[in-house]
């Protein structure tokens, strides 16, 4: 699915299992729970990546065969670079 | 001229217009839009349909334009429905569904689909049993209430126009006063399909309702409203019959109980 990242976010719905729905213009993305909760983390302002893998690893725990941290890093250069979100280096 | 004619499409009221060959047809939209004919209203909106021959088929919500009658008849319809969900954007959540009622209980079953796969079958094998709310859109206020669209339901016979044909006609049931949403489901029919019922978890429910709504981006929270639409939840039911439709959709309407 190709997403419009220059939509507006109209609604985020997040559900007892973790996961989310997220509408931007006239799509609706099914968010994983780690992406929901980096999602989350960034939208309320937490953009320090140390801070954002600690909190990753007490909430939910590093995936599996990686480490939170280096999860984290590489989604955010995602964002990054997709330009959703902008990172202070 | 004829009078026009007034026909309530979920919280509006629109006048027809008949001109020109169209006013042959007043019987023909008054007798398929018996359901929802209108006594009176204020603030009503209103269509033009103009028949007339070498015409190029065309509709907006207030104006039909066609070479035939049967051609008049379809987009009419269309017309009519979008003028609808015009009116009820930014305030009703609107399902591309059938909407039917368990006539004992009054529990309301929503089937979405797209276009061509299933609503107008179901509507018309069903109805006879239970009560029709509408074969192409459901709404939904914010309190949850349902609003009905009892139209004429849009048959594929011979030609290229659909046969706009009478609920009433049909044998199908009115629906009872007030109806309770209990369930949502979402129609994949298939051929020789072993007939099953697939429950979504809510936020693939609520994308997947999505894809099955008018205006949704209009409506304040949207995703919170799909939501609170289906509170006992939203499954996919792939079939192959309208006899497995109804053995599957009864155990979902009593399971809400």
């Amino acid at each position: 699915m190709k997403v419009n990242l220059s939509a507006d976010v109209l609604d985020v719905l997040v559900t007892d299992d973790g996961t989310s729905a997220v509408m931007v213009g006239t799509q609706v993305l099914v968010l994983a729970p780690l992406p929901t909760l980096l999602v989350g983390l960034i939208q309320t302002g937490t953009r320090d990546l140390a801070t954002l893998a600690r909190r990753l690893d007490a909430l939910a725990g590093p995936p599996v065969g990686t480490s939170a941290q280096a999860a984290t890093e590489a989604l955010i250069g995602q964002l990054e670079g997709a330009g959703v979100v902008a990172v202070s280096h | 001229m004829p009078e026009p004619i007034l026909v309530r499409t979920l919280e509006q009221v629109v006048a027809i217009h008949l001109h020109d060959e169209a006013e042959e047809l007043e019987q023909d939209v008054r007798r398929a839009w018996s359901r929802c004919l209108a006594p009176d209203a204020t603030d009503a909106g209103r269509i033009d349909v103009v028949v007339r021959e070498h015409t190029r088929p065309r509709r907006t919500s207030t104006t039909v334009e066609a070479s035939s009658p049967q051609a008049a008849m379809e987009l009419l319809t269309q017309a009519v429905t979008l003028a609808g969900l015009e009116h009820g954007a930014g305030r009703l959540l609107m399902l591309h569904a059938c909407g039917l009622v368990e006539p004992v209980s009054g529990r309301a079953v929503v089937l979405a689909a797209p276009s061509g796969t299933g609503k107008s079958t179901a509507a018309r094998h069903l109805g006879v049993r239970w009560g029709y709310l509408s074969d192409e859109t459901v709404a939904l206020r914010e309190d949850g209430t349902l609003v009905p669209y009892p139209k004429p339901l849009s048959l594929r016979e011979e030609g290229r126009w659909k046969t706009q044909v009478s609920p009433d006609d049909l044998g199908l049931l009115a629906a009872t006063e007030g109806p309770e949403l209990v369930s949502v489901v979402i129609l994949d029919r298939r051929e020789d399909v072993t007939p099953e019922v697939v429950p979504l978890s809510l936020s693939e429910a609520v994308a997947r309702l999505a894809e099955h709504t008018s205006y949704l981006p209009a409506l304040p929270r949207p995703l919170h409203r799909l939501a609170q639409a289906a509170p006992a939840g939203v499954a996919v039911l792939r079939y192959a019959s309208t006899a497995d439709l109804e053995r599957r959709l009864l155990p979902l309407v009593q399971a809400a109980a």
